[in-house]
Protein backbone atom coordinates (compact mmCIF):
# COMPACT_ATOMS: atom_id res chain seq x y z
CA UNK A 1 0.00 0.00 0.00
CA UNK A 2 1.44 3.37 -1.00
CA UNK A 3 0.18 6.72 0.15
CA UNK A 4 1.72 9.91 -1.16
CA UNK A 5 2.38 12.35 1.65
CA UNK A 6 3.66 15.81 2.25
CA UNK A 7 6.95 15.06 4.01
CA UNK A 8 6.61 18.03 6.30
CA UNK A 9 3.35 16.74 7.56
CA UNK A 10 0.48 18.96 8.69
CA UNK A 11 0.31 22.71 9.01
CA UNK A 12 3.43 23.44 6.98
CA UNK A 13 5.75 23.05 9.94
CA UNK A 14 9.40 22.42 9.53
CA UNK A 15 10.80 20.06 12.10
CA UNK A 16 12.79 22.75 13.86
CA UNK A 17 9.89 25.05 14.70
CA UNK A 18 7.47 25.25 17.59
CA UNK A 19 3.95 23.97 16.95
CA UNK A 20 1.22 26.50 16.18
CA UNK A 21 -0.79 27.60 19.22
CA UNK A 22 -4.56 27.79 18.63
CA UNK A 23 -5.76 28.65 22.16
CA UNK A 24 -4.61 30.72 25.13
CA UNK A 25 -5.29 30.27 28.83
CA UNK A 26 -7.26 32.76 30.94
CA UNK A 27 -7.36 32.45 34.73
CA UNK A 28 -9.79 34.22 37.04
CA UNK A 29 -8.47 34.66 40.57
CA UNK A 30 -10.63 34.52 43.70
CA UNK A 31 -10.53 38.35 43.97
CA UNK A 32 -11.61 38.77 40.36
CA UNK A 33 -8.17 39.53 38.90
CA UNK A 34 -7.71 37.87 35.52
CA UNK A 35 -4.49 36.55 34.01
CA UNK A 36 -4.17 35.85 30.30
CA UNK A 37 -1.34 34.16 28.35
CA UNK A 38 -1.06 37.10 25.93
CA UNK A 39 -1.55 40.76 26.83
CA UNK A 40 -4.72 41.77 24.99
CA UNK A 41 -3.35 45.26 24.23
CA UNK A 42 0.29 44.54 23.36
CA UNK A 43 0.42 40.82 22.45
CA UNK A 44 3.23 40.32 24.97
CA UNK A 45 3.30 36.81 26.44
CA UNK A 46 2.98 36.22 30.19
CA UNK A 47 4.15 33.33 32.32
CA UNK A 48 1.46 31.38 34.15
CA UNK A 49 1.11 32.78 37.72
CA UNK A 50 1.42 29.26 39.16
CA UNK A 51 2.20 26.03 37.27
CA UNK A 52 0.89 23.94 40.18
CA UNK A 53 -2.57 23.26 41.58
CA UNK A 54 -4.12 26.24 43.35
CA UNK A 55 -7.52 27.76 43.89
CA UNK A 56 -9.08 29.86 41.13
CA UNK A 57 -12.60 31.16 40.55
CA UNK A 58 -12.42 29.76 37.03
CA UNK A 59 -9.91 28.61 34.42
CA UNK A 60 -10.29 28.53 30.65
CA UNK A 61 -8.71 27.86 27.27
CA UNK A 62 -9.95 30.37 24.69
CA UNK A 63 -9.51 30.06 20.88
CA UNK A 64 -7.99 32.88 18.85
CA UNK A 65 -10.92 34.40 16.93
CA UNK A 66 -9.64 37.97 16.45
CA UNK A 67 -7.30 38.37 13.47
CA UNK A 68 -5.77 41.62 14.75
CA UNK A 69 -4.93 39.96 18.10
CA UNK A 70 -3.25 37.08 16.22
CA UNK A 71 -1.24 39.56 14.11
CA UNK A 72 -0.22 41.51 17.21
CA UNK A 73 1.08 38.38 18.94
CA UNK A 74 2.87 37.05 15.85
CA UNK A 75 4.60 40.38 15.20
CA UNK A 76 6.00 40.25 18.72
CA UNK A 77 6.95 36.58 18.40
CA UNK A 78 8.88 37.28 15.21
CA UNK A 79 11.31 39.38 17.29
CA UNK A 80 12.10 36.49 19.67
CA UNK A 81 14.92 33.94 19.34
CA UNK A 82 12.45 31.04 19.66
CA UNK A 83 9.26 32.37 18.08
CA UNK A 84 6.04 30.50 18.81
CA UNK A 85 3.27 31.54 16.46
CA UNK A 86 -0.48 31.50 17.00
CA UNK A 87 -3.35 31.17 14.55
CA UNK A 88 -7.09 31.72 14.30
CA UNK A 89 -9.25 28.74 15.16
CA UNK A 90 -12.84 27.64 15.49
CA UNK A 91 -12.22 25.48 18.55
CA UNK A 92 -14.78 25.80 21.35
CA UNK A 93 -13.99 27.58 24.62
CA UNK A 94 -13.06 25.18 27.42
CA UNK A 95 -14.16 26.89 30.66
CA UNK A 96 -14.27 25.33 34.13
CA UNK A 97 -15.78 27.14 37.14
CA UNK A 98 -14.28 25.81 40.34
CA UNK A 99 -15.99 24.96 43.58
CA UNK A 100 -14.57 26.08 46.92
CA UNK A 101 -12.99 22.66 47.50
CA UNK A 102 -11.35 22.44 44.09
CA UNK A 103 -7.92 23.47 42.79
CA UNK A 104 -6.85 23.62 39.16
CA UNK A 105 -3.94 24.09 36.80
CA UNK A 106 -3.67 24.64 33.06
CA UNK A 107 -0.98 23.44 30.66
CA UNK A 108 -0.25 22.47 27.07
CA UNK A 109 0.23 18.84 26.15
CA UNK A 110 2.75 18.54 23.34
CA UNK A 111 2.85 15.61 20.97
CA UNK A 112 5.74 14.89 18.59
CA UNK A 113 5.27 12.08 16.13
CA UNK A 114 8.27 10.91 14.14
CA UNK A 115 7.91 8.45 11.34
CA UNK A 116 9.95 7.28 8.45
CA UNK A 117 8.80 7.50 4.86
CA UNK A 118 10.29 6.80 1.45
CA UNK A 119 11.51 9.53 -0.85
CA UNK A 120 12.01 8.79 -4.54
CA UNK A 121 15.50 9.77 -5.68
CA UNK A 122 14.27 9.98 -9.29
CA UNK A 123 11.25 12.30 -8.98
CA UNK A 124 11.25 13.48 -5.36
CA UNK A 125 7.84 12.02 -4.45
CA UNK A 126 7.43 11.22 -0.74
CA UNK A 127 5.29 8.25 0.16
CA UNK A 128 4.40 5.81 2.90
CA UNK A 129 4.63 2.13 2.16
CA UNK A 130 3.18 -0.90 3.93
CA UNK A 131 4.45 -4.34 2.99
CA UNK A 132 1.77 -6.51 1.41
CA UNK A 133 1.92 -9.79 -0.45
CA UNK A 134 1.01 -8.02 -3.67
CA UNK A 135 3.77 -5.47 -3.22
CA UNK A 136 6.66 -6.96 -1.23
CA UNK A 137 8.97 -4.03 -1.83
CA UNK A 138 8.46 -0.24 -2.10
CA UNK A 139 7.74 1.31 -5.51
CA UNK A 140 7.40 5.05 -6.22
CA UNK A 141 3.68 5.72 -6.81
CA UNK A 142 4.48 8.48 -9.29
CA UNK A 143 7.32 7.24 -11.52
CA UNK A 144 7.51 3.55 -10.62
CA UNK A 145 11.13 3.66 -9.44
CA UNK A 146 12.21 0.96 -7.01
CA UNK A 147 15.40 -0.26 -5.44
CA UNK A 148 17.05 -2.75 -7.75
CA UNK A 149 19.86 -5.28 -7.57
CA UNK A 150 22.78 -5.49 -9.93
CA UNK A 151 25.11 -8.34 -10.85
CA UNK A 152 28.48 -7.33 -12.32
CA UNK A 153 28.02 -9.96 -15.03
CA UNK A 154 24.24 -10.08 -15.60
CA UNK A 155 23.12 -6.53 -14.84
CA UNK A 156 19.77 -5.95 -13.11
CA UNK A 157 18.47 -9.11 -11.46
CA UNK A 158 15.99 -10.19 -8.80
CA UNK A 159 18.36 -11.59 -6.19
CA UNK A 160 18.09 -14.64 -3.99
CA UNK A 161 17.79 -13.38 -0.40
CA UNK A 162 19.79 -15.53 1.99
CA UNK A 163 18.97 -15.67 5.69
CA UNK A 164 22.30 -14.08 6.61
CA UNK A 165 21.39 -10.98 4.60
CA UNK A 166 23.48 -11.92 1.57
CA UNK A 167 21.90 -11.27 -1.86
CA UNK A 168 23.09 -13.52 -4.68
CA UNK A 169 22.63 -13.33 -8.42
CA UNK A 170 20.17 -16.12 -9.43
CA UNK A 171 21.84 -16.64 -12.80
CA UNK A 172 25.38 -16.96 -11.42
CA UNK A 173 23.99 -19.29 -8.74
CA UNK A 174 22.83 -21.73 -11.47
CA UNK A 175 25.79 -21.41 -13.80
CA UNK A 176 28.82 -21.45 -11.56
CA UNK A 177 30.41 -19.85 -8.52
CA UNK A 178 27.91 -17.81 -6.48
CA UNK A 179 28.18 -14.05 -6.82
CA UNK A 180 26.73 -11.30 -4.65
CA UNK A 181 24.56 -8.46 -5.97
CA UNK A 182 24.87 -4.79 -5.15
CA UNK A 183 21.89 -2.60 -4.35
CA UNK A 184 21.04 0.36 -6.54
CA UNK A 185 19.04 2.51 -4.19
CA UNK A 186 16.50 4.82 -5.79
CA UNK A 187 14.20 5.11 -2.78
CA UNK A 188 15.56 6.64 0.41
CA UNK A 189 14.23 6.45 3.95
CA UNK A 190 13.62 9.84 5.54
CA UNK A 191 12.03 10.89 8.82
CA UNK A 192 9.07 13.24 9.05
CA UNK A 193 8.15 14.96 12.30
CA UNK A 194 4.64 16.16 13.15
CA UNK A 195 4.09 18.42 16.14
CA UNK A 196 0.83 19.44 17.73
CA UNK A 197 -0.52 20.87 20.95
CA UNK A 198 -3.52 19.94 23.06
CA UNK A 199 -4.90 22.24 25.75
CA UNK A 200 -5.38 20.79 29.23
CA UNK A 201 -7.10 21.66 32.49
CA UNK A 202 -6.70 19.49 35.57
CA UNK A 203 -9.10 19.93 38.47
CA UNK A 204 -8.19 18.44 41.84
CA UNK A 205 -10.76 17.69 44.53
CA UNK A 206 -9.40 15.72 47.45
CA UNK A 207 -7.45 12.84 45.95
CA UNK A 208 -9.33 12.91 42.66
CA UNK A 209 -7.90 14.68 39.64
CA UNK A 210 -10.12 15.20 36.61
CA UNK A 211 -8.36 16.07 33.37
CA UNK A 212 -10.03 17.91 30.49
CA UNK A 213 -8.12 17.95 27.21
CA UNK A 214 -9.12 19.65 23.97
CA UNK A 215 -7.04 18.75 20.93
CA UNK A 216 -6.42 20.70 17.72
CA UNK A 217 -9.42 19.02 16.08
CA UNK A 218 -11.75 20.18 18.87
CA UNK A 219 -12.16 16.74 20.42
CA UNK A 220 -12.55 17.02 24.19
CA UNK A 221 -11.61 14.09 26.40
CA UNK A 222 -12.24 13.85 30.13
CA UNK A 223 -10.26 11.46 32.30
CA UNK A 224 -10.06 10.70 36.00
CA UNK A 225 -6.46 10.26 37.15
CA UNK B 1 3.96 30.34 24.01
CA UNK B 2 5.02 26.87 23.01
CA UNK B 3 8.60 25.68 23.29
CA UNK B 4 10.46 24.37 20.26
CA UNK B 5 10.82 20.66 20.95
CA UNK B 6 12.70 18.18 18.78
CA UNK B 7 13.45 14.47 18.85
CA UNK B 8 17.17 13.72 19.03
CA UNK B 9 19.23 10.56 18.59
CA UNK B 10 22.50 10.03 20.47
CA UNK B 11 25.47 8.39 18.76
CA UNK B 12 29.18 7.92 19.28
CA UNK B 13 31.15 7.90 22.52
CA UNK B 14 30.64 11.63 23.14
CA UNK B 15 27.75 11.30 22.55
CA UNK B 16 26.66 13.55 19.70
CA UNK B 17 22.95 14.38 19.77
CA UNK B 18 21.42 14.94 16.33
CA UNK B 19 17.87 15.99 15.47
CA UNK B 20 16.35 12.86 14.03
CA UNK B 21 16.53 12.52 10.24
CA UNK B 22 16.41 8.76 9.78
CA UNK B 23 15.66 6.56 12.77
CA UNK B 24 16.30 3.33 10.90
CA UNK B 25 17.42 0.48 13.14
CA UNK B 26 20.63 -1.01 11.80
CA UNK B 27 23.78 -2.89 12.78
CA UNK B 28 26.09 0.05 13.28
CA UNK B 29 26.11 3.11 15.54
CA UNK B 30 24.76 5.75 13.14
CA UNK B 31 21.84 8.13 13.09
CA UNK B 32 21.69 7.98 9.30
CA UNK B 33 23.01 4.62 8.03
CA UNK B 34 21.41 4.96 4.59
CA UNK B 35 21.02 1.47 3.18
CA UNK B 36 24.18 0.21 4.87
CA UNK B 37 24.37 -2.21 7.80
CA UNK B 38 20.79 -3.57 7.62
CA UNK B 39 19.48 -5.77 10.39
CA UNK B 40 20.21 -9.41 9.62
CA UNK B 41 17.80 -12.32 10.11
CA UNK B 42 19.67 -15.00 12.11
CA UNK B 43 20.04 -18.58 10.95
CA UNK B 44 19.68 -19.65 14.60
CA UNK B 45 19.05 -17.85 17.88
CA UNK B 46 18.45 -14.09 17.88
CA UNK B 47 20.02 -11.14 16.18
CA UNK B 48 19.65 -7.55 17.37
CA UNK B 49 19.98 -4.11 15.93
CA UNK B 50 22.41 -1.77 17.65
CA UNK B 51 20.42 -0.03 20.40
CA UNK B 52 19.30 3.56 19.96
CA UNK B 53 18.90 6.45 22.40
CA UNK B 54 16.05 8.84 21.53
CA UNK B 55 15.12 11.85 23.64
CA UNK B 56 13.37 15.19 23.28
CA UNK B 57 15.28 18.48 23.56
CA UNK B 58 13.74 21.93 23.83
CA UNK B 59 14.38 25.65 23.71
CA UNK B 60 12.07 28.54 24.53
CA UNK B 61 10.50 26.89 27.56
CA UNK B 62 7.95 29.14 29.30
CA UNK B 63 7.86 27.96 32.91
CA UNK B 64 8.35 24.21 32.80
CA UNK B 65 8.31 20.97 30.79
CA UNK B 66 7.35 17.71 32.51
CA UNK B 67 5.59 14.33 32.22
CA UNK B 68 7.57 13.01 29.25
CA UNK B 69 6.21 9.80 27.79
CA UNK B 70 6.63 7.68 24.63
CA UNK B 71 4.53 5.20 22.71
CA UNK B 72 4.26 3.09 19.56
CA UNK B 73 1.27 2.10 17.39
CA UNK B 74 1.34 -1.31 19.15
CA UNK B 75 1.96 -3.35 15.99
CA UNK B 76 5.67 -2.87 15.34
CA UNK B 77 6.61 -6.56 15.53
CA UNK B 78 3.98 -7.66 13.01
CA UNK B 79 4.41 -4.65 10.70
CA UNK B 80 8.16 -5.16 10.53
CA UNK B 81 7.75 -8.97 10.35
CA UNK B 82 10.33 -9.57 13.05
CA UNK B 83 9.37 -13.24 13.41
CA UNK B 84 7.91 -15.35 16.22
CA UNK B 85 9.03 -13.65 19.42
CA UNK B 86 10.83 -10.91 17.50
CA UNK B 87 10.03 -7.41 18.74
CA UNK B 88 11.14 -3.85 19.18
CA UNK B 89 12.54 -3.94 22.72
CA UNK B 90 12.71 -1.02 25.12
CA UNK B 91 15.03 -0.74 28.15
CA UNK B 92 13.11 -0.90 31.46
CA UNK B 93 14.09 -0.09 35.03
CA UNK B 94 12.71 -1.91 38.07
CA UNK B 95 11.23 1.33 39.42
CA UNK B 96 10.99 5.02 38.61
CA UNK B 97 11.47 6.50 35.18
CA UNK B 98 12.38 4.08 32.40
CA UNK B 99 14.32 6.70 30.45
CA UNK B 100 18.12 6.65 30.58
CA UNK B 101 19.66 9.88 31.98
CA UNK B 102 22.01 11.58 29.55
CA UNK B 103 24.88 10.99 32.02
CA UNK B 104 24.22 7.23 31.71
CA UNK B 105 24.24 7.20 27.91
CA UNK B 106 26.19 4.24 26.58
CA UNK B 107 27.33 3.88 22.99
CA UNK B 108 25.80 0.95 21.10
CA UNK B 109 28.19 -1.88 20.28
CA UNK B 110 28.09 -5.29 18.63
CA UNK B 111 29.37 -7.03 15.54
CA UNK B 112 28.98 -4.40 12.87
CA UNK B 113 26.88 -5.61 9.97
CA UNK B 114 25.55 -8.63 11.84
CA UNK B 115 24.12 -7.95 15.30
CA UNK B 116 24.14 -5.49 18.15
CA UNK B 117 24.67 -6.51 21.75
CA UNK B 118 21.48 -7.27 23.66
CA UNK B 119 20.59 -4.43 26.07
CA UNK B 120 20.40 -7.00 28.86
CA UNK B 121 23.57 -8.90 27.93
CA UNK B 122 25.39 -9.55 31.20
CA UNK B 123 28.77 -8.53 29.78
CA UNK B 124 28.18 -6.21 26.85
CA UNK B 125 24.70 -4.92 27.65
CA UNK B 126 23.66 -1.39 28.58
CA UNK B 127 24.97 -0.56 32.07
CA UNK B 128 21.84 1.37 33.01
CA UNK B 129 19.55 -1.62 32.28
CA UNK B 130 21.53 -4.88 32.28
CA UNK B 131 21.65 -5.31 36.08
CA UNK B 132 17.93 -4.66 36.55
CA UNK B 133 15.58 -7.51 37.42
CA UNK B 134 13.30 -6.22 34.67
CA UNK B 135 13.97 -7.49 31.19
CA UNK B 136 13.60 -5.15 28.20
CA UNK B 137 9.93 -4.70 27.38
CA UNK B 138 8.03 -5.22 24.16
CA UNK B 139 7.53 -1.70 22.76
CA UNK B 140 4.17 -2.88 21.37
CA UNK B 141 2.87 -2.88 24.96
CA UNK B 142 3.33 0.91 25.11
CA UNK B 143 0.54 2.60 23.17
CA UNK B 144 -1.35 5.89 23.38
CA UNK B 145 -3.60 4.30 26.01
CA UNK B 146 -0.62 3.23 28.17
CA UNK B 147 2.54 5.12 27.21
CA UNK B 148 6.01 4.42 28.62
CA UNK B 149 7.04 6.77 31.45
CA UNK B 150 10.31 8.19 30.14
CA UNK B 151 10.98 11.10 32.49
CA UNK B 152 8.99 12.60 35.39
CA UNK B 153 11.51 15.37 36.06
CA UNK B 154 10.09 18.93 36.08
CA UNK B 155 12.44 20.98 33.87
CA UNK B 156 12.51 24.77 34.31
CA UNK B 157 15.10 25.64 31.67
CA UNK B 158 16.19 24.73 28.17
CA UNK B 159 17.50 21.19 28.04
CA UNK B 160 16.73 17.60 27.14
CA UNK B 161 14.92 14.62 28.62
CA UNK B 162 16.10 11.16 29.55
CA UNK B 163 16.28 8.78 26.58
CA UNK B 164 14.16 5.89 25.43
CA UNK B 165 16.58 3.04 24.68
CA UNK B 166 15.30 0.61 22.05
CA UNK B 167 16.58 -2.13 19.78
CA UNK B 168 15.07 -4.55 17.30
CA UNK B 169 15.21 -8.28 18.07
CA UNK B 170 15.00 -10.56 15.03
CA UNK B 171 14.44 -14.31 15.12
CA UNK B 172 14.93 -16.96 12.44
CA UNK B 173 11.50 -16.59 10.81
CA UNK B 174 11.75 -12.80 10.47
CA UNK B 175 11.52 -11.35 6.96
CA UNK B 176 14.62 -9.77 5.42
CA UNK B 177 14.15 -6.67 3.31
CA UNK B 178 12.62 -3.19 3.24
CA UNK B 179 10.57 -2.25 6.29
CA UNK B 180 7.10 -0.69 6.32
CA UNK B 181 6.82 2.86 7.68
CA UNK B 182 5.93 3.28 11.35
CA UNK B 183 5.20 6.29 13.60
CA UNK B 184 6.54 6.73 17.15
CA UNK B 185 5.32 9.45 19.51
CA UNK B 186 6.65 11.50 22.43
CA UNK B 187 4.24 13.34 24.76
CA UNK B 188 5.11 16.12 27.20
CA UNK B 189 3.32 18.69 29.33
CA UNK B 190 4.34 22.32 29.07
CA UNK B 191 3.34 25.61 30.65
ZN1 LIG C 1 9.47 8.61 -8.39
ZN1 LIG D 1 25.11 -12.84 -12.21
Amino acid sequence: MRTTINPVMDEGLSTMEAPITLMYWALEDLDGTTYVLYDLATGEQHKVPDPNFRRWKSVAWIPFTDASFVDLINERQAQLPNPSYVDLSTLPVLHVKLRDDEEARVFFRGKIEYSDFYECGECGTAFLWMREDTEPYPVCPKCGACNTWFCDIHGEVTPIFLQNGERRCPICEKQGPPRGCSLIRRLFLRTAVRKELAYCIQVKRGDIITEYVINKDGIVTVNSL
Amino acid sequence: MAATVNVEEGNGSGPTWTVITSGRYCTTDSYNPGSNYPCVVPTSGNNYSYWKHHRIAWTGVGTQISNIRWYTPGNVASTWQLGTGGQLMVGLRDSGDHGCPTANYQQATGTQGTTGHYIKDATNGHDYYKSQAATPGDADNYTSASPLTVDTTVYNANGASKSVVTQVKLVTDATQGDKSNITFTFLYDEI
